[in-house]
Parts: C-alpha cells; structure tokens; sequence
C-alpha cells in the first residue's frame, strides 16, 4: 500500500475553448515526499491540481488520487487531502476564531494544537476579521485551517503567490515542519526555486501544458549544465547539439546551456576548437530558468560593424 | 451542517433584511391605500368604484408582492451562490469532508428560511391586521389569505430559478437565466387556478424540478456534463419551458401587433333601434364590415356611404340582459373568474348607503359594513323555507354580474333589486327591508335576473328581468307585467335573455345559446331573435345564421404554429390551421436529424442518441433550443490523420480512428523514475 503513488494521472488533457491547458499529462507522486509542480504562468499547473481535486473534469485521461479516481472522491478520502488555494479566498466577515470554528466542525481528525501552532505562527489574533487580514495573514490562516485536519496528502496551489519574505518563510518552515512526519506527502506548485530547492524531493516541470520534465530535484540540477567556451575570434556557428537548450554569444565567447550533457555533447562543442573550456555550476533557479526560457541563440556583440541582437 | 446553515444565514441576513423592510413597506402603503379608497367610495355613496374593497385581495397588492417575491427569490438564490463564485472560495466551500448534497440543503434551508422571514413576516402581519375585526371595512375569511400565500410560495420557485442561474456555467445572454422561464410560467399559472391546492400543486412540480437541476448543478459546479441523469433531465425541462416561454412571448407580441393591424377577425350580431339585425365583422380594433342578413352592405342614410363602427355605435338598440344559473356555469365553464384570487369568489360590493357598504357574499347575503368604524353593520337574508323543499330560497341568487365589481357607476344608479329562488325583492337598505317584487309558484322557479333603469324606459320607470324555468318576465318595480313569454328555446341550451325595445312599445328579445352546449351539438344552436308585440303576440322570429370563429388570419401566425411542440393540443383543426398544425411534425423530425449527427459528432452514446431522438420528437424546434442551450460541445482540432477537425473528448478520432498523439519530445526532457 505505502509503495502506491499518492498521486497518479494518465494522459491527464483538459481543454479551455480550443485552448488546450494541459496536454497528456501522466505523473506518479510517491508517497512521504514533497513533491514540487513548477512551471511558467498559465502553463497548467492549477488545472492539474483542480482536476486531481475533482473541481474539473478532464476532457481525456484520467487521474487518481490516493487510489481512487478523482472525479470520485468520497468525502471520506476529501478529509485526508488538504488543499490551499493559491489565492487564499475565505470568508471575510468570519473572524480568524469563527474560521477554525467552522472548518473543524466538519473533520473529525481536526488538530486544534496545530491551528493554534500555525496563527500563532503568522501571529494572527482570533478576533481578527479575515477582510482584515493582509495578505501573507490570510495565507497563514488558509495553511493553518489546511493543516490542522491533519491531511494525509497536502495540495498546496502557489502557496506563496504575493507573499512577502517573511511570510514566505513561515509558510516554508510550517511546511518542513510537517514533512517531519514521513507518511505525510505534499505536492506543491511554486514560482519560488529557493523554497523549492529548501524543501521539494523531486519536481515536475510543465512547459506549455506539456510535462517535460520529472526527476528528483538534484537530478533536474545536475541534468542542466552550461559550458563556457572561449575563442580566438568570433564564435563560430553552433552545430547540432543534442539536448540544446539556449546559446549566448559575445565576441570571443560562446555559452552553451543543455541537458544531458554526455560525450557526445561535448564532441560537437569541441569541433568548434574553443580556446578554452569550462562546465559552469547552475543553481536550481539558473537551471530552471535555462530549461523553460526562450530556446535558440542569442547574440550580443558590440563592435563597429555589429550591434546587441 | 449546522455551521454551513448558520454560514449562509450570516451572509445574507441583510438581504433578508433588506426584503422585509421593503415589502413591509409595499403591504403598509397598500393598506393606507385602501383606507384611501374606501374613504372615496363611502363619500361618494359607490360613485367612486373600487374592485379592491379587502386588501388581501386588492389587485395591484397582489402583482406588486408577486413582483417583489419573484425578484426577491431570485436574487436571494444568485446571491447565496455569487458569493462562493470566486473558483478559490468554490473548492474551499465544496473540498470538505461531506457529500455536496449536503452543502446545497444547508443553503436552501437557509436560504428558504430567509425567504421566508423576508416575505412571510410581513405578509402574515397583513393578514393578521386584517383578520382583526374593525380593520376592514368587509367581510373576512382565512381563505382570502391563500393568494398571497401562494404569490409567497411560488416565490420559493424564483429562488432555486437564482440559484441554478448563479450555478450555471451558460453566457448571461444566452441561456444562463433559462430556470427563470420555468418560475415564471408556475407565476402567471397560479392566477388561473380554481383552488389553491391546484396552485400548491404547480409550485411543488415547478419547484422540485428547478431543486432537481440546481441539485445536478451543484454536482459539477454549474456544468452540464457529468451531472446525474435526474440532472440533466430536470435542466432540460427547465430550459425547454424557457424556450416556450420566449416563444410565447414572440408569439404574443406578433399577435398583439397583427391584431393592432386587423389580424384578428370576429363577427357578431347587433341590433339596432329600429329593430334591424346587422351582421358586424370586425377587423382588428376599428374596422369593420357592416352588412344586413343578405350580406348587403348597410347604407348611411344621409351621404349613401357605407356605415362605420361609429355610425352603429349611435344606432345601438338599448336592453336588459340576464343568465339563468351564473353560480353553477360559471363553475362548470371554469371561467377565470373562478380562480382562488378572485375577491367575487367571498363576495361582491354592492351598494353604499348610509355610509354602510352593502356586499353580497358569494353564498347569497347581503352583509354590511360601517365605512367609517370599519365594524360589522348587519345582514339581510331572504325570508325562505331554508332550501327543505327542491329549492333553496333562503338566499339570495347571484346578479349576472356578480363576478365583475357589482358596485360601480352604472349599478349604484339601479333600483336594488335581489331575487331567491322563488322571489324578487326591491331591496330598501335605508328601513333594511325587502319588499317583494313577484313571488313564483306552481313548481316554478327562479334561475336569473337584472335590472334596469333608463336603458329600457325612463329612470321612474325602471324594469327588471326575470328568468324562471318556465317564463322571461319583464316587471316594474311595483310588480306590474310589462312583458310576459314562455322560456322558450329554454335552457341549458339557451341560458341567456336579452330584451330590447324598440320602436317605443314593442320588444325584441334574443335568445343566445350556451358557448359549451353549442360545442357539443356541433355548433347546431343558433342564436334566436323574436319581435314581440306589447301584448305578447310574436310578430316574427327568426334564427340567425351561424357566425365563424373568432379568427386570427395572419400569416405569422400560421408559420408561429409549426414552432410548437408537436404534442401540444392543436391551434385549431378547422381551416386555415389544419395544414399547418399537421406541419408541426416535419420541424419536429429535422430536429430529431440535426440533433442525432450533432450527438454522433460529438461522442454520444446510444442510450443518449436514442433519448435525444424521442425528445426532438416530441418537444420539436423548442426543445431541440433547449438541448443547443445545455449542451458543452468539446472542443475540436485538426485531425493528423485524415485532416478532419475531431473532438478532443475522445481517445481516437471520430472520423478515421487515429489516436492523439503524444506530445512531441524535444529532446530535453529530464524524466527519471521516482518510485
């Protein structure tokens, strides 16, 4: 049973109009990780996680969600999955108290040590209104009321989306904090490499609505690398190279980011007899940024003649 | 459940709020209005005419809390769902721990509690109010109060019509609000209905339907795919009673405008001063042809042109008309003025004197009520036997017409005259007296009557018609025979009298046959007239021909039919229709095609092609709206393979069977296995 995915999805699609928001999506999510969702705005990584929730049907492809199939979630199975919403949406005129109130007359495992831990955390006050509530506030009391019921699986949509610092890192600790429990699994979307690389195991990487990439995270770092090449005179053209990502030119200098770098990778650069030549480290965000940036060549040479392209 | 309940009255409480204290203000002006109008008419001795003498029943109440009900419960059910619009708020509202099922109850609890505080509170403090002797100058009864209950209730349908309109995933211009159609045509329902448990009845149907597709709603956030089949169903029929509801509409505006334009056609017979019967076809609402019995064109004496409508109007002979049996074929006919809303059903105003109001109730007494005190004054009651023997002669019969507010201009001016069933009485409300007028004997009985002033003989000299099984009497008021004649044709088939003078002394009466009874001898009764001399003798009769139906002769009307729902009951199977009506099939049948290739393009099953196919059948052009407006089409795209767009729902391709292809790989994926 431990070995079962938590989350499993097969050629997950799901259109909006012609648009086509998440395409043959198929992902396995173990059991006790955190597990990272990262991808660019509008790459279709909300409606992945609406559509694992059974907030949305999938136009093919299915996806099931600690077994069971999540267009079906029982609410028995909807009490062992909690889920923030990336926007932090609650009811204004409750009060921070009342919030708890109401979201723990409805789970029997409700954690009230843990909903007190988590505010006092943010440093909310129960009367506090939530209209009343900034940002990061709010964002504290959606995790505190998400993990007080004490799930089984946490659904975290962009969880820090408008967050400041501070925030930010509570919200990263309250996080580590529970994934101290190892049977406890999250799987979270982020714009934020540095809490990623803080706490994920593994992540996806959508691109387009298109998964390109899953792996454990050091593998993703280690899979995307930069080599710095050093010419005489100006670079000459690149040839094909497999697994090229992007190139950046200058007048004796070519960089080249790609993944998979292997023998044959560096036979095709050596071809183009640099000077020298040096594989640069890339931390997460770099690699990152690499991966899902604009693929091609770029050239930025100033001389007489030539002008930054 | 109790934290959603308690939830959801938190949230609209001041709309709540914001209802009651609007409609208490409505009822309070309705009934300072009343106190108003019942000044007016006291004064003014029933010169001044009110149909509204008890508020409960006052027309313009009744449409202005109708009105308010509708938008209230609409509004009150958009809201409850608008304010968990928000995507974020919706999964937080609905990823708990319980079955959506329960969540939608916790609204609806609280949402009809709501409701009913908002609308049930101040209209039960009216009722209340006017329950109370000395607040209203009439008579009461609880069941005056079941209008407004049901203008209350059917407010309950607008409710679930708000909440499937916040629901539904449907553009505001398209068919987002089509469960409004469904409430509205359970409103206008409820002013026709005979009883109010035949109102309870619609509002139950109507509303567990619109329950049922906000029910399905609720299951998949407002989409109409993967709902359960109840759902769907229910949604369909909701929709479809809009697309009715629209076309009916179109239809009504269309008539309305080709009547306007002599679209419509009706014939009658008039009689003129002289004693002439005058054949009137009438087009629209002021033209006409005017001909004699041969159908030749009546000339103006005067200039030799053909006359008009007005011209006629001044020849009119003037008379006396009276029905036998009002009660009993009014009932049978089920005339509209039966409906529960209507004030004729407890009772009629019928004269002011002394400051008092006269009514007479619907069960034969006459009750009066102070104007000012606004507190009981007495009745009167025929002297009978108590209704031991055939007849019941302890009561009075009701006038012809009774069911159209009695008291106003033209009657307060009559002499007040009520009859049982075996006496005519002049009734004197000053010494609170009835004087008898003609008292029947020898196994007869009387079945109708009506009075009369100057249109029949000068003001002193006035006339009152009685109808008894044997006999049409005309009588003055001291009892005096101005004219005497068997009932003959009698009804049921003639239950209609009307005597006109003419050429100072002599009669003219008519004899009109009943709408129903006519039906069922196949229209074999016709109108007869008889001219009678001052002594009786008949000097002539004659049976008028036989007058087509009433006609809407308009081309839009015909192509408007073949819209209908092929089951629907006909237009009419007389000519020009029968064709048309018979057309009704051949839309039915493109429906059933078109929708058949539009649900094998789009991936339906059997089971739904073959219940799609029987529903275009019967519901025809409106239902197949109703199916454009709740279907989501998938979206399409170029097929690799055959080229062809195909729906993406599907794992291969309708058209050629390719299946979708993978993504296509880059080379740079960075996939590792994780398990």
């Amino acid at each position: 049973m431990s070995d079962q995915p938590v989350i499993r999805t097969r050629g997950l699609t799901r259109y909006f109009g012609a648009k086509c928001a998440v395409h043959d999506l198929s992902l396995e999510v173990p059991r006790g990780c955190v597990f990272a969702f990262l991808g660019r705005n509008g790459s279709g990584k909300s409606t992945t996680i609406r559509m694992l929730l059974g907030l949305l049907r999938p136009d093919r492809g299915e996806a099931s969600v600690l077994g069971t199939d999540s267009r079906q979630l029982p609410p028995e199975l909807r009490a062992r999955i909690g889920y923030l919403t990336e926007e932090h949406q609650l009811y204004g005129w409750m009060s921070v108290r009342e919030a708890g109130d109401f979201q723990s007359a409805f789970y029997p495992r409700w954690n009230e040590k843990i909903f007190r831990g988590v505010i006092g955390h943010f440093g909310l006050k129960p009367e506090a209104r939530v209209k009343h509530l900034s940002r990061g506030m709010r964002a504290g009391l959606c995790l505190a009321l998400t993990l007080a019921p004490d799930p089984e699986l946490l659904i975290l949509d962009d969880p820090a989306l408008g967050l400041d610092p501070v925030a930010r890192r509570s919200l990263v600790e309250s996080m580590i904090y529970l994934t101290r429990r190892s049977d406890r699994t999250i799987f979270f979307s982020s714009h934020h490499l540095s809490d990623v690389e803080r706490v994920a195991d593994y992540l996806a990487v959508l691109d387009y609505s298109v998964l390109r990439a899953c792996c454990p995270l050091e593998s993703f770092r280690t899979s995307v690398q930069e080599v710095q090449m050093r010419f005489a005179g100006v670079p000459p053209p690149l040839p094909t190279i497999p697994g090229f990502l992007q190139a950046f030119r200058t007048e004796h200098e070519l960089r080249v980011t790609c993944v998979h770098y292997n023998r044959e990778t560096e036979k095709a650069l050596r071809s183009l007899q640099p000077v020298a030549m040096e594989m640069v480290p890339l931390g997460l965000e770099e690699a990152f940024i690499s991966y899902l940036g604009e693929r091609g060549e770029k050239t930025f040479i100033l001389s007489d003649t030539e002008v930054a392209s | 459940m109790k934290q959603l309940i308690f939830k959801e009255l938190r949230e609209q409480f001041k709309v709540a709020v914001l209802g009651l204290v609007i409609l208490t203000l409505m009822v309070s002006l309705a009934f300072a209005a009343y106190g108003t109008q019942l000044q007016q008419v006291v004064w003014s001795m029933g010169q001044k005419t009110s149909d509204s003498l008890q508020p409960l029943l006052r027309n313009d109440l009744l449409i202005q809390v109708s009105f308010f009900c509708a938008i209230f419960g609409t509004l009150l059910g958009w809201l409850q769902i608008r304010a968990e619009k928000h995507p974020d708020l919706w999964a937080f509202l609905v990823h708990r721990p319980i079955p959506r099922t329960t969540i939608l109850r916790s609204k609806v609890v609280a949402g009809l509690l709501l409701y009913l505080a908002g609308t049930g509170l101040p209209l039960f403090g009216l009722i209340l109010v006017v329950s109370i002797p000395g607040n209203v100058a009439a008579p009461f009864e609880w069941a005056m109060a079941l209008p407004l209950t049901s203008i209350c209730l059917v407010g309950m349908v607008y409710y679930f019509a708000g909440l499937l309109t916040g629901l539904r995933q449907a553009r505001w211009f398209a068919s987002r609000g089509f469960g409004l159609g469904l409430a509205v045509i359970a409103n206008c329902s409820l002013f026709a209905m005979p009883e109010f448990w035949h109102a309870l009845l619609i509002i139950v149907v109507a509303g567990t339907l619109l329950a049922l597709t906000v029910w399905g709603s609720f299951q998949t956030g407002g989409f109409y795919r993967d709902q359960p089949v109840a759902g769907k169903v229910a949604l369909t029929l909701a929709s479809t009673a809009s697309v009715l509801v629209l076309i009916g509409l179109l239809f009504a505006l269309s008539i309305n405008f080709l009547a306007s334009r002599g679209g419509y056609t009706y014939s009658h017979y008039q009689l003129t001063r002289e004693g002439k019967i005058l054949r009137v076809t009438q087009r629209g609402f002021d033209e006409a042809d005017i001909t004699d019995l041969d159908g030749q064109p009546v000339l103006d004496e005067k200039n030799g042109r053909k006359i008009t409508l007005k011209d006629l109007q001044q020849r009119y002979a003037q008379g006396v008309s009276a029905s036998v049996d009002v009660e009993q074929r009014a009932r049978r006919n089920n005339q509209v003025g039966e409906s529960f809303f209507n004030l004729a059903r407890f009772f009629s105003p019928w004269r002011v004197q002394d400051k008092i109001l006269w009514y007479l109730t619907a069960d034969g007494r006459l009750v009066g009520y102070h104007g000012i005190s606004r507190r009981y004054a007495g009745t009167l009651v025929p002297r009978g036997t108590g209704g031991s023997g055939v007849v019941d002669d302890s009561r009075f019969l009701l006038p012809q017409n009774y069911r159209y507010s009695y008291l106003n201009n033209y009657n307060i001016m009559q002499p007040g005259v009520l009859a049982s069933a075996k006496t005519a009485y002049v009734v004197d409300l000053e010494k609170r007296e009835l004087k008898p007028l003609l008292t029947v004997t020898n196994g007869d009985a009387i079945h109708g009557f009506s009075e009369a002033t100057s249109v029949i003989a000068p003001a002193t000299n006035a006339s009152v018609l009685i109808l008894t099984r044997k006999f049409i009497r005309l009588l003055d008021l001291e009892g005096g025979t101005k004219l005497q004649l068997p009932y003959m044709p009698s009804f049921p088939q003639y239950p209609t009298v009307s005597v006109f003078r003419y050429e100072l002394t002599n009669f003219v009466v008519r004899l009109e046959p009943d709408y129903f009874e006519n039906k069922i001898s196949g229209g074999k009764l016709l109108s007869r007239v008889e001219w009678v001399n001052q002594d009786g003798s008949i000097r002539n009769a004659k049976d008028l021909p036989k007058l087509p139906e009433p006609a809407q002769n308009s081309r839009a009307e015909r192509f408007l039919i073949p819209l209908m729902p092929p089951p629907f009951p006909p237009w009419s199977w007389d000519e020009p229709y029968r064709i048309w009506n018979l057309l009704r099939i051949l839309p039915a049948a493109l429906c059933v095609g078109v929708g058949w290739w539009l649900g094998r393009r789009n991936n339906f099953t059997p089971k739904a092609l073959a219940g799609w196919g029987i529903f275009h059948l019967l519901l025809g052009l409106p239902g197949f709206l109703a199916f454009l407006a709740v279907q989501e089409w998938p979206a399409t795209e170029p097929c690799p393979g055959c080229k062809k767009m195909r729906v993406v729902d599907r794992e291969s391709c309708e058209h050629c069977g390719v299946s979708f292809a993978p993504s296509e790989k880059t080379g740079t994926e960075i996939f590792e296995p994780l398990i």
